[in-house]
């Protein structure tokens, strides 16, 4: 597994390099755009595509076939992608909060850490939804088309968000009112339901990874 | 023990099918894989390997039978495919740190004596190098963990004679204590001759002949003849024709040959031409 990581970190070096640019650019944005809190959530996306980024470049250098003659379990080389996609996802949280917290002390405005915390919170579950549905699909249809999978995935994120939102604005059922009241317990929830949906979708990729034929 | 046993193995698929292929590879030998283009050779090193599945037969890698290689006897295999697989971002220093993680036998100092053997430089991005110092970083990677099988297809293509020869050197004192074997498939039949000390040859996915090189060799012969005297040849001699202007010349088993026909030396070549290209008598 640590080969696998560190192969990967190489790859994904000089995207890593571009997407550390992203940050401080759309930081500097920040400041002196007027509510742009929405712009840290793009760190989130660009870091939920590690993973599909990853396995493009496997394909790009028949890396997938070499790989197969290294002493690794193809489970492993399904679950080293997950892994690779959870640290993405909680490092680019970090930098999201640190970018929208650090913006707001720099405009003097209060630090509303509650506030960030959701809205990060809700970013990291979106793009886990989305990595749990890219990843069985990328592994079954290769790294180039997982990318158009990626960007379809995020267009059906959104129009459920937009479903959500509706569905909003007609009156929320009581229970879920009292849900919401909660946020621990909110979250609480969210982090199972995405655990499920993470595993769910582990054992789809590597069912399919372990009947992959590699000519 | 044989470092590699197949039993049988195929594998079909729309237009081609690998078709009761056997053979054995004994530990302390060098088995040549043959064969025209689309023969098979690649897809059973592939079968072996694990990277395709199996749809009937048995293979056993360093006495592990079963359908797929474990992990702990892929740490025994050393393997160099016809494209290297190396990520291009990355330099051989990284690859060595890589594979470093990945086999528990890895030798670095080892590693490190094939590069600058090779002449390889280790910070230089791998899209930087040529073809043939891409497979000389294979085969670096190869020889510096142990491997008790190495498994090449098509690895020497694109390298120089000079690089060439030294592979088949490191090849000769790999095997040399009888502990190690290699599997090597490769269209230079005049590298395969000079280090094989078996051949297997597939044509149309089936073995049409696994034996011993120098025995193999020694059985066959290039016949020349004309058209009137082939015929009164055994049939059961004549293994590949090819009819010229002049004459006919036949790939032909020596020992049923009748005393006093022309014959020459057949090469490992001569065989794959003629078995390909001839004609059955």
């Amino acid at each position: 597994m640590r080969a696998l990581f560190y192969k990967d970190l190489c790859v994904l070096q000089k995207m890593l390099r571009i997407y550390a640019l992203f940050v401080v650019l759309y930081t500097g944005l920040m400041v002196w755009m007027e509510d742009s809190s929405f712009m840290a959530l793009v760190i989130l996306i660009l870091f939920s595509m590690l993973p599909v980024t990853a396995l493009t470049g496997e394909q790009n250098t028949n890396w997938g076939r070499f790989g197969q003659t290294m002493p690794v379990h193809r489970r492993t080389m399904v679950t080293e992608k997950y892994l690779l996609g959870l640290v993405g996802l909680v490092l680019s949280a970090v930098v999201s909060v640190a970018m929208i917290l650090g913006t707001a002390a720099l405009r003097g405005q209060p630090l509303d850490w509650g506030g960030t915390l959701v809205l990060v919170g809700i970013g990291v579950a979106l793009c886990a939804v989305q990595q749990a549905i890219a990843l069985p699909l990328s592994f079954w249809l290769g790294g180039e088309r997982g990318r158009l999978i990626l960007l379809g995935s995020m267009v059906l994120v959104l129009l459920a968000l937009g479903a959500l939102g509706s569905w909003v604005e007609e009156g929320l059922p009581g229970w879920l009112v009292g849900l919401l009241a909660s946020p621990w317990l909110l979250a609480a929830i969210t982090v199972v339901v995405l655990a499920v949906l993470l595993v769910a979708s582990w054992c789809i990729s590597a069912a399919v990874y372990r009947n992959k034929e590699f000519n | 023990m044989n470092a590699l046993e197949l039993r049988d193995i195929c594998k079909r698929y729309e237009d081609f099918t690998l078709d009761h292929v056997s053979f054995s590879v004994p530990m302390g030998s060098i088995m040549g894989l043959i064969g025209e283009n689309g023969a098979g050779k690649s897809t059973t090193i592939n079968l072996v390997l694990g990277l395709i599945g199996l749809d009937s037969g048995e293979i056993a890698v360093l006495g592990e039978n079963g359908p797929a290689v474990s992990p702990k006897v892929k740490a025994q295999l050393g393997v160099v495919l016809d494209e290297a697989g190396f990520p291009d971002c990355m330099t051989a220093r990284q690859v060595g740190k890589m594979l470093r993680l990945a086999y528990p036998n890895w030798q670095q100092k080892t590693y490190d004596g094939y590069l600058a053997r090779f002449g390889l430089p280790p910070q230089k991005p791998l899209k930087d190098y040529s073809r043939g110092m891409k497979m000389k970083l294979g085969i670096a990677a190869a020889l510096s963990h142990n491997a008790k099988l190495l498994i090449l297809d098509e690895a020497t293509s694109g390298l120089d004679p000079v690089v060439r020869d030294e592979i088949i050197d490191m090849l000769l004192e790999f095997i040399q204590d009888e502990q190690h074997a290699a599997l090597l498939s490769s269209h230079i039949t005049s590298d395969l001759e000079k280090v094989c000390d078996y051949v297997t040859f597939i044509h149309r996915g089936k073995v049409l002949y696994s034996e011993e090189k120098d025995a193999l060799l020694e059985r066959m012969c290039i016949l020349k003849c004309t058209q009137e005297q082939l015929k009164e040849i055994d049939r059961r001699a004549i293994h590949g024709v090819r009819r010229g202007a002049f004459g006919v010349e036949a790939l032909a088993e020596r020992d049923r040959l009748p005393d006093g026909c022309v014959t020459d030396r057949a090469t490992l070549d001569d065989i794959i031409v003629y078995v390909a290209k001839g004609e059955r008598k």
